[in-house]
């Protein structure tokens, strides 16, 4: 009788510790886990700050469809936030001149999966040499994977008619045109 | 003494245990090659682990300096390019050694009850080995590992539901950058080979507890053998074997220079490692919203097919005649892996073929027709366009240089003739920041010929069939190389190598592109679309130059001596003074000048450094060339002695083994 008592004493000591060391463990866990996964999961937007680049005047921009069909690429200086690492570089854009009123600027990066796309001036069509995604020199997606057409960047004309464009990066692979940085 | 002390120690730290553990086994049918392949796996395995270790002291994991520090292993310190060759070699020798070891398990149907948990183990390492393999491809942070880098975790990305998480996660953050490197490398360096030796541990343990699975013949089984040192032996022999083959192939296919990583660059085309390319191929396939069925869902089948493989098949027998249906399931999904493989590997995406070899290049051939069409006056203008070095920066017909604007059709700009004239010898007028050299040396009727070329009408582009790396310039080359010697030591006194040498001394500092090893392959490329129009197809001489001394612009193929160092870092330091800050040739009027490739960022270092490596090339001093020494070649022949030395050794001791016997049976 006194034995079997003692055993139900024991037993209940027992799983008090056993909870307790899980309770204790989980609590544990979550408080130091969500700190830990929480620094280790990026950020999603890279904002720097929004600019407008200057390009070029639009008067020297060649018109992209006549006489020949191409369209332009144009370098501008850009400041790169690499988390803790700033660069300048020349980054560049595609200016497609229809009309003097009619200017589209595309971002260089193909929206399938982030590679740098190219004009192929034989098929004159943009072709992405990673998985041959193709498009027309207006952005549409002629073949290949890609899951949307070019991504055009906003433009501004000023400064006596010279072409500003803002740099912006969109997530690729997706449909939809969603802005991820500038 | 020694027992002394052996005792003691082993009263109080025993290793018999785990040693028997380890090795004191008996195999079903007796030790065999076949059984060989798990323990070579883990063989080049900790082959990794010890190269890789090495490879830190001078490697760095910042996206300024990784490339430079890993050339600089390769280059400069002793026994680094074989601390190198044989981590990425052993890289792809353990993917080829865990594919056969799967094959084999597969075919002896070793997954089966009760060993199910050391196939899932194994499937668990296959998991980790393919993220240790794609996140070290990344960190030399070339061109070819950033971009199956960037190209790899985008995919990730577009994973529905936890893509965005996945790719943030896979990154730190958006973009590729330094955050993306440092993760990489953790995962690569230390988390993901943590938990590969931790599995190791579990996958010889589930392994240990029923032992070999042995031949299928029960008959065969009966007779077993010892693992140690039977079994043991033939490991140690494979894994010798395996360690000459990877000094070998450090030796004589030492991993590319592919060139430091570019995030600008198009030309550079992106194919992923061997063993991602069926994975490539299928997403080829999928198009559109179907992609995600290459890109997750394929490959999640396969993962979870394999995950079933012992849960499937869960007959006793495991002989392959009674399992015929796994067997040719097996077989097509090798079969279908292997045909998407080497439809991956021959693969060229369109447009790129002749993005590279056309572009640049004037074709003489299709041009008869074309310039039938001209007036006399253009033909001269023509001539003079082609040979004056206008091409290098103007495109005509989709033939020439990338830096100024596209002159094809140019009279349906509305440009007149005296546009045109002040645009040619004075551009400024019109644009005070052009940077077009200022051409005033044409005579009147050259400028006529000229404006009446540009404003005559232009083939949009020419035939594809025509553009054949056959130059104009390269063949005028040809008879000007004779002119052009007797030239260069001329009645005025004019030296050319003179004349190099002091251009070289005004110039400024060698920029960061001749510190980098860049690619020969990616340099050639660039040289025919930026260089090749001024400078000649392989730099075999070039256009003329009207009124600078030499009377042409250099060849660089020979390259002047002066230029000239069998040192490739001197060599590329100087040449790359030139294409950084460009030069003006001797002379009172020279109409073609050295751009400033560098200075304008119309090339990036990167790709100086890929051009300087084929320029160097072209005069048969290889960028990467091997500073220290022992040279590999060397290092080979000694290890082929040791391994024969060894070899020898063993046989001696074999026949007085034998020898022994012999006796002892006598006596």
């Amino acid at each position: 009788m006194e034995e079997s008592k003692d055993r139900v004493k024991n037993l209940s000591r027992r799983s008090f510790f056993k909870v307790a060391t899980l309770g204790i463990g989980t609590a544990a866990s979550f408080l130091l886990g969500l700190p830990l996964i929480g620094s280790i999961v990026g950020k999603g937007k890279i904002f720097l700050h929004k600019t407008y680049s200057r390009l070029v005047p639009v008067k020297d921009i060649p018109n992209s469809f006549s006489p020949v069909k191409r369209p332009s690429k144009y370098h501008f200086p850009k400041t790169d936030q690499d988390a803790y690492i700033t660069t300048k570089k020349m980054e560049n854009v595609w200016v497609v001149k229809k009309s003097e009123k009619e200017i589209t600027t595309f971002s260089p990066i193909c929206p399938h999966l982030g590679c740098r796309y190219d004009w192929d001036q034989e098929k004159k069509l943009f072709v992405c040499p990673c998985h041959n995604s193709i498009y027309t020199i207006e952005g549409k997606v002629v073949s290949g994977p890609a899951p949307r057409g070019l991504d055009t960047l906003p433009t501004e004309v000023k400064d006596q008619d010279v072409l500003y464009v803002e740099y912006e990066r969109f997530k690729v692979g997706v449909p939809q045109k969603i802005i991820i940085g500038y | 003494m020694k027992s002394g002390f052996n005792k003691w120690f082993k009263e109080r730290f025993s290793l018999d245990g785990m040693f028997n553990a380890v090795f004191d086994e008996a195999i079903p049918g007796g030790s065999s090659f076949f059984f060989t392949l798990g323990s070579a796996t883990l063989f080049v395995f900790g082959l990794q682990i010890i190269t890789g270790i090495w490879q830190l002291f001078y490697y760095v994991p910042t996206v300024d300096h990784a490339y430079e520090s890993l050339s600089y292993l390769r280059i400069f310190v002793p026994y680094g390019w074989l601390i190198h060759g044989i981590h990425y070699w052993g890289a792809n020798l353990m993917a080829v050694l865990i594919a056969l070891h799967i094959i084999r398990v597969f075919i002896w149907g070793a997954y089966k009850k009760p060993r199910e948990l050391t196939w899932l183990f194994g499937i668990l390492l296959l998991l980790l080995t393919v993220g240790i393999i794609f996140t070290g491809a990344a960190l030399p942070w070339d061109e070819r590992g950033y971009w199956a880098a960037e190209v790899g975790t985008s995919i990730a990305g577009t994973v529905p539901f936890i893509g965005h998480f996945l790719i943030r996660f896979l990154r730190g953050g958006i973009a590729m950058g330094q955050l993306a490197l440092s993760r990489f490398f953790v995962f690569h360096a230390i988390l993901l080979p943590g938990i590969t030796m931790l599995l190791v541990v579990f996958h010889l343990m589930a392994f240990r507890k029923y032992g070999s699975v042995g031949p299928w013949k029960a008959s065969k089984r009966i007779k077993t053998g010892p693992f140690w040192p039977d079994q043991v032996a033939k490991d140690l022999i494979v894994s010798g074997l395996i360690l000459l083959l990877l000094i070998g192939l450090s030796v004589y296919f030492p991993p590319p220079f592919t060139g430091p990583a570019d995030p600008n660059d198009a030309v550079f085309l992106p194919k992923p490692e061997w063993n991602f390319l069926f994975l490539y191929q299928l997403l080829k396939i999928f198009k559109g919203p179907a992609e995600l069925i290459g890109t997750v869902g394929i490959p999640s089948l396969i993962l979870i097919i394999f995950v079933l493989v012992p849960f499937i098949d869960r007959k006793e027998s495991h002989n392959p005649v009674k399992r015929l249906g796994m067997m040719i399931g097996g077989f097509v999904f090798v079969a279908l892996v292997l045909i998407f493989t080497l439809m991956g590997f021959y693969s060229k995406p369109p447009g790129n073929e002749n993005q590279a070899s056309a572009k640049p290049v004037l074709a003489q051939t299709g041009i008869k027709k074309e310039i039938s069409k001209l007036s006399p006056e253009a033909i001269v203008g023509k001539k003079l366009f082609e040979t004056s070095g206008c091409t290098a920066c103007h495109v005509i017909s989709g033939v020439g240089g990338k830096v100024g604007p596209d002159l094809t059709n140019e009279y349906k700009r509305g440009r007149s003739r005296d546009w045109l004239h002040v645009q040619i010898t004075d551009s400024k007028t019109h644009y005070p920041n052009s940077i077009m050299p200022d051409y005033k040396n044409f005579s009147k009727i050259q400028l006529k010929g000229l404006i009446a070329y540009l404003l005559s009408p232009h083939p949009a582009s020419l035939p594809a069939s025509v553009k054949k790396i056959n130059t104009l310039s390269g063949n005028r080359s040809k008879n000007k190389t004779g002119t052009a010697k007797n030239s260069s030591q001329n009645k005025t006194g004019y030296s050319w190598a003179a004349s190099t040498a002091k251009t070289l001394a005004g110039l400024g500092l060698p920029g960061k592109a001749a510190s980098i090893i860049g690619n020969v392959e990616l340099g050639k490329q660039l040289y025919q679309i930026n260089c090749a129009t001024c400078h000649g197809a392989e730099g075999k001489g070039g256009v003329g130059n009207p009124g600078s001394y030499l009377g042409k612009v250099p060849e660089l193929n020979p390259i002047s001596r002066v230029l000239f160092n069998k040192d490739p870092q001197k060599f590329a330091n100087n040449i790359d003074r030139f294409i950084q800050h460009g030069s003006i040739p001797a002379g009172p009027h020279p109409a073609l000048k050295m751009f400033h490739y560098g200075d304008s960022y119309a090339l990036t270092q990167p790709e100086i450094a890929s051009i300087e490596a084929y320029i160097l090339d072209l005069n048969h001093v290889n960028r990467a060339e091997i500073r220290s020494r022992p040279l590999p070649r060397q290092f080979f022949v000694l290890s082929i002695w040791i391994a024969g030395l060894v070899i020898v050794l063993l046989v001696v001791i074999w026949f007085i083994y034998k020898k022994t016997l012999r006796k002892s049976s006598g006596d």
